[in-house]
C-alpha cells in the first residue's frame, strides 16, 4: 500500500509540470481523409497540422491554453465527413480543420453553419466558399481553380502555344478545372482542339494522349492529381508526344514533384513551395517556406508538397485568428474574416474578406518547369 | 482465375494479392535489394499472403454459402489494404523498369521494353499453366476438385489441399502481374481495387474456367477499352468494359473461348 | 411471431423512440445515417436472404434515387412528391436492367450486378447535365412541413426511421405471403421451384425491383439530408457495404438488416473514435490504417463464425429456428 502511494505521489509530481497551464485546453477538430481514396490528400495535411500545434504548445499555447487536437478520419466518405463534423461540433471544438476534398467538405458545410463552428477546408472547389453569404462559417485554403486556369492560359498565350488540348481527371477536381479553363482560354484567344478525361485510378492514359497527338495540339493542360499525373508524363514520353504538358496545382504531390526524369520538361502551375529555394531574397514567403520545409523533412523524412502546405496554411490561419481575435467560435470566425490581411503563408499571402473566404490571389501561383532534377521558375 | 477454377470462390481479394506483390517489391528495392530478387520477393510474399488467406479465412468456409465466401474475400481485401496503408503509406511510389531503354517504334505504334516484358511473362505463364493443368497429375487433381468436389474426394484428392495450392498459385500469379505492371503504373496501397475489377472482366470475357481464355480475355479487354476510349469520350471506358461483361455473361457464360460447361 | 423475435422488435423500437430524448446530437446524426442505410439494406435482404442471390448494385440504386429526387425537385416538383419520383425511377430502371440480368444466378449474377453498379457510377459521372458530373449537385431544397423546411438531424431522423418501420412492415407482409414462400423455394432450388409451378424469373424480378425501390427511397432521403450529392458516395465499395450490413445482421430476418446497418456504422464510427482516443494525434495516420485492418478482420470473423448473422444467431440461440431460412437453406418451407 505504501509503495503504491509513493508511486502515485511520484506520478503526480512528474505530471505536474505537464499540467502547468491550469486553464482548459483549446479543442480543435480535424476532419480529414486518413484512409480511403483520398488518403494521399489527408495524411500529409495532418502532418503539417500536428507540426504547428506542437510548436504552438511548446511556446505556451494560445493565451496560456494548450491546443488539443481531436482527429477524426472521414475515410474519404462524404457521409462520414458530415458525421465527423457533427461529432466535433458536439464535442465543443472551437474550430474544424478539413475536410480535405470538395466532395467530403460539402456535406459538412450545413453542419458548420447550423452549429456555428468555423471550418477551414482544404478542398479546392469554388463551391466550398461560394456563394459567400451562404458560407458564413466556412473558409478554404487552396486557390480557386479560376485563378489557376487564368495563370495557365496567360502563360500559354505568352508562349504562343495557342492550340491547346485539355486532359482532366474524372473527379470533382478535374471537372471544376474543365469548367474554369474554357472561359479563360477564350479570353486569351486560345483554341481548345481536344478535351479528354481519365479515371482517378487509371494506370494507362495512352489512348487519350494518342487522340491528343492526332489533334495537333501544341500544349496539353492536365488537370489531375497524383499518382496518375506521373503516369501521364511517362505515357506522353513513350508516345513521343511533342506538345508541352502543363499541370494544374493538384499535381503538386510529392510523388509527382520528386519524379525527376519521368516528368522532365513539363510545367506545373503551383504555389511557391515547389520552388522555395529560388524565390527572390526579399520574397516574404521565402523565409517561412524554408523553415517549414526543413522542419517537415526532419520530422516526417520527406519533403512537404503543395498538398501538405494547404494543411499548414489552415492551421496557421487558425492560430493567427485565435491570437488576434479570441478563442471562442465566433471570435475566431470574425477574426478569420477581418484580421487576415496580406498574411504570408505557404500557398501564398492570404487576404480574407466577408465576400471572399478564400483569400489567395493569382499572383500566389507560379509556373515551374521540371528540369529533371528539380524545378525552376518559368514564370512568376 | 486459378482460384475460382479450383475452389469455386470468386475472390475479391485478387487485386490485393497483386498489390501485395508490387508493394513488397518496391519496398525491397528501396532497401537496396537488386530488382530481380525484389521482384521474386514480391511474388513470394503474394503467394504467402494467398496461403494465409486460405487457411485463416476460407478453408473452413469452403462449404459455406456464396454470400459468406464473397464477404470473407471482401473483408480480407479491406484488411490487406489497411495493412498496406500502414506499412507503405498513402503516397504512390515508382518501381524501376526491368530493363532500361526508351520506347521502341513498331510502325505506327510504340512499345516500351516493359510492355515487352509483360507480353513475354504472360506467354510464359500461359504455357506453364497449360502444362500444369493438361499434363501433370497435380493439375488434373486441381481441375477435378473444381469440377466435382465429391468425386475428386473419392479419387483420393483432398479438395482442401487443392484449395490451398490454388490460392497460393493464384496469389503468386497476381503478384507477378502486380510486379510486372508496377514500373508502368506506380505502386500504391489501393491499386488493387481497380486491378481486381478489371481482372473479373478479363476472366469472364475469356471464360472464368479456362486459362488461355483469361489471357485472351485480358487482351481483348485492353484492346476494346482503348478502342472504345478512342471513339467515345474516355469517361465511358469502364462502362464499356462492364457492359461487355454483362453481355458475355448473358450470351455465353462459359466465355468466348470456354468449353460449354453447364451453368453453375 | 415468436417470442424472441417480438422481444427483439420491442427493444429496437423502444431504442429508436427513446434516442432523441437523450439530446445527444452526434448519436442522432449517426442514427440518421443508420436509418437511411437500414432502409437500403432491408430491400437488399429480400434478394440475399429470401431469394438467395447476392446483388452488388445497391449503391447504384441508392444513388439513382438520390439523383432522381434532386433532379425532380430542381424542376420544381415538391420534395415529398420527389420521393415518389425516386421510387418510380428506381422501379423502371430495376425492371429494365433486371429482366435480362436475372436469367443469371449465383456468382454470375453477382458479377453482372457488380457491372451494373460500375456502369451506374460512370453514368453519374458522365451525365453532367442531369447529375452535375463528378462535382455533384446541391441546392435542391429540403423536405418540409407546410412552409417550414425540415433541416437538421431530428426531422431527418424521424423521417428515416418512419420509412424503416414502414419498410419492415411491408417486408414482413411479403415474406409471409405466397410470393415470399415462392422466393424461398427458389433460393432452395430453382429447378424444384420451377417444377412446382413457381414463375422463377418473374418472382425474382419482383424481388429485385422492390429491393431497388427501397434503395432509391433511402438514397432520396440521404440527398435531402446531406443537401449535396456527388458520385463518390455511390461506389462499388458502398454496394459491398450494403451487402455486408445485410449479412452482418442476418439476411433471413427483417430485423437483421436493420441491426446490421446499425452495427456496421457503429463499429466503423467506434473504431474511428477509438483510434482518435487511443492514439496521440501524431499517430492518427497509422491509427486510420489500423482501423481499416480491424474492420476487415471483424468482417471476416463475423461471417465465419456467425454466417447467419447476429440476429440469426440470437434467434437460433433462443430457439426460434422455425423462422429462419438460410440462403443455402437447409430445410426451407415448401412452396405451395
Amino acid at each position: 500500500m505504501k509503495a503504491r502511494l509513493a508511486a502515485l505521489a511520484a506520478a503526480v509530481v512528474l505530471a505536474a509540470p505537464l499540467a502547468a497551464p491550469a486553464a482548459d485546453p483549446l479543442k480543435v477538430g480535424v476532419n480529414l481523409e486518413l484512409s480511403g481514396v483520398s488518403s494521399t490528400w489527408g495524411q500529409p495535411q495532418l502532418n503539417s497540422i500536428q507540426m504547428y500545434v506542437d510548436e504552438a504548445n511548446a511556446r505556451g499555447g494560445i493565451g496560456g491554453r494548450r491546443i488539443e487536437l481531436e482527429v477524426l478520419d472521414n475515410k474519404s466518405d462524404p457521409a462520414q465527413s458530415r458525421l465527423n463534423a457533427t461529432k466535433l461540433a458536439g464535442d465543443g471544438v472551437v474550430a474544424i480543420l478539413g475536410a480535405g476534398t470538395t466532395p467530403t467538405t460539402m456535406p459538412a458545410v450545413p453542419v458548420a453553419n447550423e452549429s456555428g463552428v468555423p471550418m477551414i477546408s482544404n478542398g479546392a472547389g469554388n463551391v466550398i466558399t461560394n456563394p459567400a453569404e451562404q458560407r458564413h462559417w466556412v473558409f478554404k485554403t487552396p486557390n480557386d481553380d479560376s485563378q489557376v486556369a487564368n495563370k495557365i492560359a496567360g502563360f500559354l498565350a505568352k508562349q504562343k502555344l495557342s492550340e491547346v488540348a485539355f486532359l482532366s481527371v474524372n473527379t470533382a477536381y478535374g471537372d471544376s478545372g474543365k469548367t474554369n479553363f474554357a472561359p479563360q482560354a477564350a479570353r486569351f484567344g486560345l483554341k481548345l482542339v481536344d478535351e479528354e478525361k481519365y479515371g482517378p485510378s487509371d494506370t494507362d492514359v495512352t489512348a487519350q494522349l494518342t487522340k491528343i497527338r492526332d489533334s495537333k495540339a501544341q500544349a496539353v493542360v492536365v488537370w489531375g492529381q497524383p499518382p496518375a499525373v506521373t503516369i501521364i508524363a511517362k505515357n506522353a514520353a513513350q508516345l513521343g508526344l511533342r506538345a508541352k504538358l502543363i499541370y494544374s496545382n493538384g499535381a503538386a504531390g510529392a510523388s509527382f514533384v520528386n519524379a525527376g526524369k519521368d516528368v522532365a520538361g513539363t510545367y506545373l502551375a503551383t504555389t511557391k513551395i515547389t520552388v522555395a529555394n529560388q524565390l527572390a531574397r526579399n520574397d516574404p514567403q521565402r523565409g517561412i517556406l524554408q523553415i517549414y520545409s526543413d522542419e517537415y523533412k526532419r520530422r516526417f523524412r520527406t519533403d512537404p508538397d503543395g498538398i501538405a502546405a494547404f494543411g499548414a496554411d489552415g492551421i496557421r490561419l487558425l492560430l493567427q485568428a485565435m491570437r488576434s481575435g479570441g478563442t471562442d467560435r465566433k471570435s475566431i470566425r470574425d477574426a478569420l474574416e477581418t484580421k487576415i490581411s496580406n498574411f504570408p503563408s505557404y500557398s501564398g499571402r492570404y487576404t480574407i474578406t466577408p465576400s471572399n473566404h478564400q483569400g489567395l490571389a493569382e499572383s500566389d501561383i507560379v509556373i515551374a518547369e521540371a528540369t529533371g532534377s528539380g524545378w525552376k521558375i518559368a514564370e512568376r | 482465375m486459378v482460384i475460382h477454377n479450383v475452389t469455386g470462390v470468386v475472390n475479391f481479394a485478387q487485386g490485393e494479392f497483386a498489390m501485395t506483390g508490387a508493394v513488397v517489391a518496391v519496398t525491397l528495392v528501396g532497401l537496396g535489394v537488386p530488382l530481380p530478387l525484389a521482384a521474386l520477393g514480391g511474388v513470394l510474399a503474394a503467394a504467402l499472403v494467398g496461403l494465409a488467406v486460405w487457411y485463416l479465412g476460407l478453408r473452413g468456409a469452403a462449404r459455406a454459402s456464396l454470400v459468406v465466401q464473397v464477404i470473407v474475400t471482401i473483408g480480407v481485401s479491406i484488411a490487406l489494404r489497411g495493412v498496406a496503408l500502414l506499412a507503405f503509406g498513402p503516397a504512390a511510389k515508382p518501381l524501376p523498369a526491368f530493363s532500361p531503354g526508351g520506347a521502341i517504334s513498331l510502325g505506327a505504334a510504340t512499345v516500351t521494353p516493359q510492355q515487352l516484358w509483360i507480353a513475354g511473362i504472360v506467354v510464359l505463364l500461359m504455357g506453364a499453366l497449360w502444362l500444369l493443368f493438361e499434363r501433370t497429375r497435380l493439375g488434373a487433381a486441381l481441375l477435378a476438385a473444381a469440377l466435382n468436389r465429391e468425386a475428386a474426394r473419392l479419387m483420393g484428392i483432398d479438395p482442401l489441399r487443392a484449395g490451398a495450392i490454388a490460392f497460393a498459385l493464384g496469389a503468386a500469379l497476381a503478384g507477378v502481374a502486380g510486379v510486372a505492371i508496377a514500373p508502368i503504373t506506380l505502386v500504391s496501397y489501393d491499386m488493387g481495387l481497380s486491378l481486381g475489377l478489371k481482372g473479373f472482366v478479363a476472366a469472364v470475357l475469356g471464360g472464368i474456367v479456362s486459362v488461355p481464355g483469361a489471357v485472351v480475355g485480358g487482351l481483348l479487354l485492353g484492346v476494346l477499352e482503348s478502342v472504345g476510349a478512342g471513339v467515345l469520350s474516355s469517361g465511358w471506358r469502364d462502362a464499356i468494359a462492364f457492359a461487355i461483361l454483362i453481355a458475355v455473361l448473358l450470351v455465353r457464360p462459359q466465355g468466348l473461348l470456354g468449353r460449354s460447361v453447364a451453368r453453375v | 411471431m415468436l417470442r424472441t423475435t417480438r422481444v427483439l422488435y420491442a427493444l429496437v423500437v423502444l431504442a429508436v423512440i427513446a434516442l432523441p430524448f437523450t439530446r445527444n446530437g452526434y448519436a442522432l446524426a449517426t442514427m440518421v445515417v443508420i436509418g437511411q442505410n437500414a432502409l437500403a439494406a432491408l430491400g437488399l435482404s429480400l434478394m440475399i436472404g429470401t431469394a438467395g442471390e447476392v446483388v452488388l448494385a445497391q449503391a447504384a440504386f441508392f444513388g439513382l434515387g438520390a439523383y432522381a429526387a434532386a433532379a425532380a425537385s430542381r424542376h420544381g416538383i415538391d420534395p415529398w412528391l420527389a420521393l415518389v419520383v425516386a421510387a418510380l425511377v428506381g422501379t423502371a430502371v430495376a425492371a429494365v436492367v433486371g429482366w435480362p440480368t436475372l436469367r443469371l444466378r449465383g456468382h454470375y449474377l453477382t458479377l453482372a450486378t457488380l457491372g451494373l453498379g460500375v456502369i451506374a457510377k460512370v453514368v453519374f459521372d458522365e451525365a453532367g447535365g442531369l447529375t452535375g458530373g463528378p462535382s455533384g449537385i446541391g441546392d435542391f431544397g429540403a423536405l418540409h412541413l407546410g412552409a417550414q423546411a425540415l433541416k437538421g438531424d431530428l426531422p431527418a431522423y424521424v423521417v428515416a426511421w418512419t420509412a424503416v418501420g414502414l419498410g419492415a412492415l411491408g417486408l414482413n407482409a411479403l415474406r409471409a405471403s405466397a410470393r415470399g414462400r415462392a422466393l424461398r423455394a427458389i433460393a432452395a432450388s430453382e429447378t424444384a421451384a420451377a417444377a412446382m409451378g413457381v414463375r422463377v424469373r418473374t418472382r425474382k424480378l419482383e424481388a429485385f425491383v422492390l429491393s431497388a425501390v427501397y434503395a432509391a427511397v433511402a438514397g432520396a432521403l440521404y440527398a435531402y439530408y446531406a443537401g449535396y450529392i456527388s458520385p463518390t458516395s455511390f461506389t462499388f465499395e458502398q454496394s459491398v457495404f450494403f451487402v455486408v450490413m445485410v449479412v452482418l445482421g442476418g439476411a433471413a430476418t427483417t430485423l437483421g438488416p436493420v441491426v446490421g446497418a446499425a452495427l456496421f456504422t457503429l463499429v466503423a464510427t467506434a473504431l474511428t473514435a477509438l483510434a482518435g482516443a487511443l492514439f496521440p494525434a501524431n499517430a492518427q495516420g497509422a491509427a486510420a490504417a489500423l482501423q481499416v485492418v480491424a474492420f476487415g478482420a471483424i468482417l471476416v470473423a463475423v461471417v465465419r463464425f456467425m454466417p447467419q448473422g447476429i440476429v440469426g444467431a440470437l434467434l437460433e440461440r433462443f430457439g426460434a429456428r422455425a423462422e429462419r431460412t438460410l440462403p443455402d437453406g437447409e430445410q426451407p418451407e415448401r412452396a405451395r
